[in-house]
């Protein structure tokens, strides 16, 4: 069994779907303007302080683009006088100014997403010529004003030539750590998986030949890290759907916050209870060890076998014959 | 030799935040001043809810007791290195008992 929280210390947040990027990979499905369910920023500060209340003391806040928020800087402001908060951003709205007062307002760490080692590459996922620049600059921002960033990328099979470049790259711009995440089966990457994914092999080998330059620390999330994180999750979308887990917002829903609160849900949901405790039918030995996780993630090994007890195959071990450059039928769009 | 005075005070610095996690064994502690979450391992953790404004020797005698409770036994360079780690980490601070606070 999953080690057992009474409460999360942590909670991610997607703030808005806004964007003004047009990812062909994006999670959340977004647009350019925001969609009407959204909560206001009033409903995020109140929920906020609740969380705060409630024994949260880390804040993940992500998009959309969260700095498109109206009223963000505020709320960030407010949120850090309690709990360290993270940014995840693509950064093209971080010009020097922006980046101090992002560093005024409290913020504890950035993390920039980008999906290439050149413009070509990056700009061939946002869409948008000019964006690939804008975030390189954004770390520059951030760095110069002493805030701890990050460089995020998805790995794809476009970009995975580019990995080692990214993080050659990041450590010339001052980032203190890259991570590069896996591709998930949401929003519009599921309708161009087959462009876009790697099969497993291949990701393995590209992780495996990561070099990271001196100084520059490397997250990744594959075997033998491949923990199962539900024990701790807890995630809230733009429309206030608690959802445990932002990779798991298009197949569970344990409550809105305009309803309830994040706390009761946690007590309360069934689902996040079942998901919590970790019961698995297969667990990789390895990737159990750092965290007493099981199982793998539960986002991946749910969209490909439609159980939340099944291994995941995104990990080596628990593949068996799994295709992941391949979307099951019960995930592919209509 | 400890780097403190027996009559030196301790306090947390101002806005920091303890999160116990006891599930885990740890307590979380969030920095405003210095944005930054640190994990304490139960000893930083104990000395970190002592330091409520008293004297290095009256949390010393604390943490002592606290410590023998569990079987064991804490000496006093012990006790001025982990206050010495939060210090440096912006967790506690040494209050000045001329009325001014800061290390």
């Amino acid at each position: 069994m999953n080690p057992r929280l009474t409460s999360p210390p942590k909670v991610a947040i997607s703030i808005t779907g806004a964007c003004p990027l047009s990812c062909r990979h994006c999670y959340g499905d977004c647009g350019h303007a925001p969609q009407d369910s959204e909560l206001g920023i009033e409903e995020w500060r109140t929920a906020i302080r609740q969380l705060a209340s409630d024994g949260v003391i880390s804040l993940h806040i992500e998009g959309g683009e969260p700095l498109l928020k109206p009223g963000f800087l505020g709320l960030l402001g407010e949120a850090s006088q309690s709990m360290f908060t993270m940014l995840r951003t693509h950064g093209t709205l971080i010009d020097a100014a922006m980046a101090r007062a992002l560093r005024d307002n409290g913020v504890g760490r950035v993390l920039v997403d980008v999906m290439g080692s050149t413009a070509e590459t990056h700009e061939w996922f946002t869409q948008v010529p000019g964006s690939f620049a804008a975030s390189l600059d954004a770390v520059r921002h951030l760095v110069d004003c002493g805030i701890p960033t990050d460089v995020l990328v998805i790995l794809t099979r476009q970009n995975a030539p580019e990995i080692q470049g990214i993080l050659d790259l990041a450590a010339r711009l001052g980032a203190e750590r890259v991570g590069v995440l896996r591709l998930y089966p949401l929003g519009r990457a599921k309708r161009i998986w087959s462009t876009i994914a790697l099969p497993l092999a291949d990701q393995m080998r590209t992780i495996a030949e990561l070099r990271p330059p001196e100084g520059l620390g490397l997250m990744q999330s594959w075997h033998p890290n491949n923990h199962n994180c539900c024990w701790q999750s807890a995630a809230v979308i733009a429309n206030g759907d608690i959802v445990g887990c932002p990779y798991l917002r298009e197949d569970v829903n344990h409550g809105n916050l305009r309803e309830t609160t994040l706390q009761q849900a946690w007590e309360t949901a069934r689902l996040w209870r079942t998901l919590r405790a970790g019961a698995v039918e297969q667990s990789c030995p390895d990737c159990s060890a750092s965290e007493g996780s099981h199982g793998g993630c539960r986002a991946t090994a749910y969209a490909w076998h439609g159980r939340w007890t099944a291994p995941d195959p995104f990990d080596p071990i628990l593949n068996d014959g799994v295709d992941v450059s391949l979307l099951p039928d019960r995930l592919l769009p209509a | 030799m400890s780097a403190f005075s027996p009559t030196d005070c301790f306090r947390l610095e101002p806005g920091v935040r303890l999160r116990p996690v006891p599930e885990l064994g740890h307590c979380l502690a969030y920095t405003p001043a210095r944005p930054a979450l640190h994990r304490l391992n139960p000893s930083a953790w104990l000395l970190a809810e002592l330091a409520d404004g008293g004297s290095f020797e009256a949390i010393a005698t604390e943490y002592g007791h606290a410590v023998a409770e569990l079987g064991g036994q804490a000496d006093l360079p012990d006790v001025a290195a982990g206050l010495a780690s939060l210090i440096d980490l912006g967790i506690v601070g040494r209050v000045d008992t001329h009325g001014k606070e800061g290390v």
